[in-house]
C-alpha cells in the first residue's frame, strides 16, 4: 500500500503545483507562437498604441505559458516597463521608440534560475516570449508616468531589486521577487516618494490587494525540491503575488492610471 | 520512508515539466545578429539597439515627461503621502515611433543605462 500512497501524493502534488506556476521571467525567452515577423509587426503595433496615447511610460504583460496552464484570474505571466526613449544604433543612428525594462529569472546558464538580474532590452525581444496573440498594458496617469520615469533613471531602480527569485513571490515582504513585485515596488517608490523598500512593503500591505493563487500544502512542501524557483517560505497563509490584474485593480482604485487594457495583435 | 522516493521523483518530474514548459531561454537563440537576420529575411527593416536614453526635453513635448531623471531617486519629504497626490495631471501628446524593428544587441546591456550602481543582494 505504501508506493500506491506514493503515487497518490505524487499525482495530488503535479495536481498542486500548475496553478503554482504564475510567473515566467525567464532570460530573453522565445516561443514558437509568433514567427520573428510576426513578432516585429505586433511589437511595433503596441509600440505605435503607445505612443498614440503619448505614453512616455507603460506597463506592459505578455504570457510565456498557454493560459491553460495558469491559475485562475491570472492571464499574464511576465511585465516590464516600456519607456519612450532615444534609441542608438549599432550604426549610429539614433531613433525614437520604446526600449523595455524587465527584471529577468536566469535560464540556468547565464545564471542561476532562481537569481534575477535587471535587463534592458526592445519590444522585439519582449514579444516574442509571448504565447498568445495578445498582451495586457497599463498606461499609468500622466503624474505616474513622470515618477516612474524618475525611478526607472535613478539609482532606487537598482536598489529596488531583489535578486533572490520566486515565481510567487510575496509582494507584502521582502524576501523574494519576481518582475511583476519588481514593478509593483517601482510603482510604490513612485507613488509614495519613498526610495526605502521595506516602507514600500508596508505601505503596500496597506493599500494594495495581491492575487491570491491557489495551491495546496503538498505544493508548498515539495515545489522547491522540483523547481529552484517555486518557493513559498515567505507566504504566510495563501499565497499571494502580484499580477496585472491586481496591479491594474491597485492603480485604477487609487487613481494612477489613465489607462488598463489589452490589446490584440492585428494579423495582416 | 521508502514510500516517499517515487513520491519525490514523481513530483520533480510533474512539477519541472509545467514550470519550464515556456523557458526556452537560451540567449543564443536570441542573439542580435540572429534576430537581425531573420527580420531582414523577411524584408522586415532592422537595426541593432546599442542604448537608449531619456528623450530630451524639447523631444519630449509639452508634457516634459522624460526630462525629470536629474531629481530622480531622492527620499522625498512627503514619503508615505496620500496616493492622490500622484494622481492626475493633463494627457500627454502623442509620440513619433521609427519605423525599423530593434533589435537587442548581443549580449543585451544591462539596465539602467550607463548609471546605475549594483544591486544590493539581501
Amino acid at each position: 500500500m505504501r508506493p500506491l500512497a506514493g503515487l497518490i501524493c505524487a499525482a495530488a502534488i503535479a495536481l498542486a503545483a500548475l496553478p503554482a506556476a504564475a510567473q515566467d521571467s525567464s532570460l530573453r525567452s522565445v516561443a514558437t507562437h509568433f514567427t520573428a515577423p510576426e513578432a516585429a509587426g505586433f511589437s511595433k503595433q503596441v509600440e505605435r498604441d503607445l505612443a498614440a496615447r503619448g505614453a512616455q511610460v507603460a506597463m506592459v504583460f505578455r504570457t510565456g505559458r498557454p493560459r491553460s496552464q495558469l491559475p485562475e484570474g491570472i492571464a499574464y505571466t511576465h511585465g516590464g516597463f516600456w519607456v519612450y526613449r532615444t534609441i542608438t544604433t549599432a550604426d549610429g543612428r539614433t531613433l525614437s521608440g520604446y526600449a523595455v525594462y524587465n527584471l529577468y529569472a536566469g535560464d540556468g546558464q547565464a545564471w542561476p534560475k532562481n537569481q534575477s538580474r535587471l535587463v534592458q532590452d526592445y519590444p522585439f525581444d519582449f514579444i516574442r516570449g509571448s504565447t498568445v496573440d495578445d498582451v495586457a498594458v497599463i498606461v499609468p496617469s500622466p503624474e505616474m508616468q513622470r515618477r516612474i520615469l524618475a525611478v526607472i533613471d535613478s539609482p532606487t531602480y537598482a536598489r529596488l531589486h531583489n535578486p533572490v527569485y520566486s515565481l510567487v513571490a510575496n509582494p507584502w515582504a521582502t524576501k523574494y521577487q519576481n518582475c511583476n513585485n519588481f514593478m509593483l515596488d517601482v510603482v510604490g517608490a513612485a507613488a509614495w516618494e519613498t526610495t526605502d523598500p521595506a516602507r514600500i512593503t508596508a505601505d503596500l500591505k496597506a493599500h494594495y490587494q495581491p492575487t491570491l493563487v491557489k495551491a495546496g500544502p503538498l505544493m508548498r512542501l515539495f515545489g522547491p525540491i522540483a523547481d529552484s524557483r517555486l518557493r513559498t517560505d515567505d507566504q504566510k497563509g495563501p499565497i499571494r503575488t502580484a499580477t496585472y490584474e491586481s496591479m491594474s485593480a491597485f492603480m485604477d482604485k487609487n487613481g494612477l492610471l489613465q489607462a488598463a487594457y489589452t490589446l490584440n495583435f492585428a494579423r495582416p | 520512508m521508502r514510500f516517499l522516493l517515487p513520491v519525490f521523483a514523481l513530483a520533480a518530474a510533474a512539477l519541472c515539466s509545467p514550470a519550464l514548459a515556456q523557458d526556452s531561454a537560451a540567449g543564443a537563440s536570441t542573439a542580435g545578429s540572429q534576430a537581425a537576420g531573420l527580420l531582414a529575411a523577411s524584408g522586415v527593416k532592422t537595426v541593432v539597439g546599442v542604448s537608449a536614453i531619456p528623450v530630451s526635453m524639447a523631444a519630449a513635448g509639452a508634457s516634459g515627461v522624460g526630462a525629470v531623471s536629474t531629481v530622480a531617486g531622492h527620499v522625498g519629504a512627503a514619503s508615505g503621502a496620500n496616493l492622490s497626490q500622484a494622481a492626475g495631471a493633463s494627457a500627454n501628446a502623442a509620440l513619433k515611433v521609427d519605423d525599423a524593428v530593434v533589435v537587442t544587441a548581443d549580449p543585451a546591456p544591462n539596465v539602467p543605462y550607463q548609471a546605475q550602481s549594483p544591486a544590493p543582494r539581501r
